[in-house]
């Protein structure tokens, strides 16, 4: 399939709604069918490139970076962080670059599963959103659930996930042992070793403040109330190695969400879903556009 | 009651560093809802100070790391000495954060607060309506409002004329004939970047102030990757600073006599900007250095060596539609044309408007109550004025290190009284007298001796009586100490079952 996605991007800043500048990238054509792609945490919103090299050329497709993230500037306080802020800032990016009378697919991956779960209530959510994909995330006891961390759970596995995740560590140069750490907590034995060194390297990019302080945030978080609040029909993806957040959760958020439509299990893939399976996701988002945003598509 | 006004618990006048930093360390103590605390902001945006003067040049004397917030540390400063822009979109970052616009009446400036003892709150008059509140906590720094000064004529003046902090964007001074009155801390930021602009300028001063070269210098991307990297680096380097500064003291305040290090550096300074022998004597202060506030800045002197500026120390005797006359100790009049008068006249330090405007049961206004004697207790409560904080109050400023460390000892200390009077179900605290005196003996005592009353110069430091009544005159860790707990015995607390029920 040919790459269509590429080359430069059209890119905004958009304002949420504490004054935080999101980094906002808008490929494809001027108007037309919308995705929204919200990445995971420690990384950027290239984390979804290889999904949106796979997608169809009519599809428009919005990127942004998390706060802390890419391009988006750091908060300077604990108080700029919050799933209240992810939410925020979902909302402000739809607001922004879905027109108005028009709805969009939005995806998240991860951390931006979460920013999707944590907006469910929202109004501008509620209106803008067609459907949702949500791939290798969860919305509670998410250091109780990992099994990133190889030790038995009696000896403190989840303690040790949650000082592991929001320890603001500099990660420094990277070197084969840190590759070798990431692929063991985040990516399958068997995935595709240039994605592991694109995943390093973005992972390794990371302010590690800002990785530290979502860290914390994960560690708390319980989304269940607004994640019943989702109505649009949501498909949702998990990976069967998936040690960060694995196949319970896609199970536990299909048991909240008003309308699922699909649980997939990935066999053999691990978290990094938009680099371990993005054609399966692009084929799934494709599939969600064109029921749900009547998009014409190249095929 | 019908159509009472919104009540609050605590009322903040003011959202700049002072406010917001209240603000926020109300926020944080668990105040949340829009309905538990307000502030009164006047202007349309946060940011006091750093909003108002965006005058050419404007930038901070303190080196940004120490000069913001300790809780929102910022790895992200441009410059050692960042500009004002950064500071007031700092300032707007924390400020959203914290979600604290929720909590903001913009456009609401505050015309009085009466204390009503028999509802045990303040009623404040705001130019939008009237909040009552129990705790009234003023933001309003002492760079609030400008001063104007009071000259002859100055009303028949038929050119564009305006204060720096108030600096209108729309005139263009391209070739104008300018005049600047005042060398403050304002001007000579603004003089080096409107000189090259301008036909001519004229600059007339009245005391010429000590300028120190600005060791200003781009932060490196190695140090900016530092500070993110590891936050505690950039906590070493606002240490760093800190600790530095506060080293002054023993010239300021212990023996004014090592200052003339100090002298020397500057007429270094002189010498280097200014090769005219004239200008560098009308340039070269007569008193000792930190008096009035030292200044920096390494294109000052540089500037008013050009051929298109002049340096007019005769005084000036009245202002006419198209020039400014100045007279000389002989007696002789000039008159010097212009059409633009900028005003770097500084602000009302020692007679802040906002005590007009606050007023105890009895109706006395608390400028009438001070008079010329303006004093408070550890810079922040006041005898006869109950449940009101004063932050940056009387004898909290500073000459040499970063004024919101002071202000944030201040929030620490009213924070503290809150949480107290909370713990104790009390329900109204004010200073006692004998308390709030003791302190202001210990603070004269403090005060003698010091450069500010015996540098021989008059500074906006001083009042009529040239009582230092603005500066802190010790190390600023001695001052955090004293506000670090709240002092129960140094008040009058009461419990005012009357107003609970009534209200």
């Amino acid at each position: 399939m040919a790459i269509r996605h590429l080359g430069p991007a059209r890119e905004t800043r958009v304002v949420s709604d504490d004054g935080t500048e999101l980094h906002v990238e808008v490929r494809g054509p001027v108007s037309g069918p919308t995705v929204v792609f919200s990445h995971c945490w420690a990384t950027s919103l290239a984390s979804w490139g290889p999904v949106v090299r796979l997608l169809d050329e009519n599809l428009r497709v919005v990127l942004y970076d998390q706060r802390g993230h890419g391009r988006t500037p750091v908060p300077l306080t604990p108080a700029g962080y919050g799933e209240h802020k992810l939410a925020d800032d979902l909302c402000a990016v739809l607001a922004a670059t879905v027109p108005d009378g028009e709805r969009a697919v939005v995806a998240g991956h991860s951390m931006g599963g979460m920013t999707v779960m944590a907006t469910g209530a929202r109004e501008v959510f509620r209106e803008k959103a067609a459907a949702v994909l949500l791939t290798n995330t969860g919305c509670t006891q998410l250091t109780k659930r990992t099994t990133a961390i190889p030790l038995p759970k009696a000896l403190g596995r989840s303690a040790v996930a949650a000082l592991t995740l929001r320890a603001p560590l500099p990660l420094g140069p990277r070197n084969p042992a840190t590759t070798a750490a990431l692929k063991f907590i985040a990516m399958s034995p068997g995935a595709d070793p240039r994605m592991v060194r694109l995943c390093a390297r973005m992972v390794h990019a990371c302010n590690p403040v800002a990785r530290g302080r979502w860290g914390d945030m994960m560690n708390r978080l319980d989304l269940d109330a607004t994640v019943r609040a989702i109505s649009a029909p949501t498909v949702i993806v998990a990976g069967t190695e998936d040690r960060m957040t694995p196949p319970w959760h896609a199970h536990h958020i299909a048991s909240l969400v008003q309308d699922c439509t699909e649980v997939v299990e990935v066999p053999g893939a691990g978290h990094m879903g938009p680099l371990e399976f993005p054609d399966l996701l692009a084929d799934r988002i494709e599939k969600l556009a064109a029921e749900h945003l009547d998009a014409a598509l190249a095929g | 009651m019908t159509d009472a006004p919104p009540h609050f618990r605590v009322a903040i006048i003011g959202s700049g560093f002072a406010g917001l930093g209240m603000a926020v360390r109300l926020k944080q103590a668990g105040l949340r809802d829009p309905r538990d605390f307000v502030v009164l902001e006047r202007a349309d945006d946060v940011g006091g100070t750093w909003r108002d003067n965006s005058y050419p040049g404007a930038a901070c004397d303190v080196p940004s790391h120490l000069y913001s917030f300790s809780f929102a540390p910022n790895p992200t400063w441009s410059r050692t000495f960042s500009p004002q822009p950064e500071i007031f979109a700092y300032i707007k970052r924390v400020a959203g954060e914290y979600g604290i616009h929720e909590h903001v009446r913009y456009g609401h400036e505050v015309l009085s607060a009466h204390w009503e003892p028999a509802d045990n709150r303040w009623r404040i008059e705001t130019s939008q309506g009237t909040v009552t509140a129990q705790f009234l906590v003023s933001g309003a720094g002492p760079l609030a409002d400008p001063a104007l000064p009071d000259i002859k004529g100055i009303d028949t003046f038929e050119g564009r004329m305006f204060h720096s902090a108030d600096w209108d964007h729309d005139h263009d001074l391209t070739g104008r004939r300018v005049a600047v009155i005042g060398t403050g801390a304002s001007a000579i930021q603004f003089v080096p970047r409107i000189q090259p602009k301008v036909g001519r300028l004229s600059l007339f001063q009245r005391t010429a102030p000590w300028v120190m070269f600005r060791h200003d210098r781009d932060i490196t991307r190695a140090e900016s990757l530092l500070y993110r990297n590891f936050p505690i680096a950039q906590q070493i380097a606002r240490k760093s600073i800190y600790w530095g500064r506060e080293t002054y003291i023993f010239g300021f305040a212990k023996n004014p006599r090592l200052l003339s290090v100090v002298e020397r550096l500057g007429r270094a300074n002189i010498a280097r900007g200014i090769k005219d022998p004239e200008l560098r004597a009308k340039v070269t202060p007569e008193f000792r250095a930190g008096c009035k506030r030292i200044l920096m800045s390494n294109d000052y002197y540089p500037a008013l060596a050009q051929p298109n500026v002049d340096v007019v120390t005769d005084g000036i005797a009245e202002i006419r539609p198209n020039s400014i006359v100045t007279r000389d100790s002989a007696g002789r009049e000039t008159e010097h044309e212009v059409d633009t008068i900028i005003l770097g006249t500084g602000f009302h330090v020692t007679d802040p408007p906002v005590a007009h405007r606050i007023f105890n049961s009895r109706g006395r206004s608390l400028a009438d109550h001070w008079g010329t004697d303006v004093q408070a207790f550890r810079g922040t409560t006041i005898a006869g004025f109950p449940n009101a904080f004063i932050l940056a109050g009387p004898n909290t400023g500073l000459g040499h290190t970063s004024q919101v460390f002071m202000i944030e000892a201040q929030i620490r200390y009213t924070m503290e009284a809150l949480k107290y009077l909370c713990r104790q179900g009390l329900d109204r605290l004010e200073v006692r007298p004998e308390a709030q005196r003791s302190y202001n003996e210990m603070v004269a005592r403090s005060m003698a001796g010091t450069v500010w009353v015996t540098g021989g110069c008059d500074s906006w430091y001083l009042n009529e009586e040239g009582r230092n009544t603005t500066l802190w005159p010790t190390f600023t860790w001695n001052f955090a100490l004293r506000t670090r707990w709240f002092d129960p015995h140094n008040y009058d607390l009461r419990v005012d079952r009357g107003a609970r029920t009534a209200a």
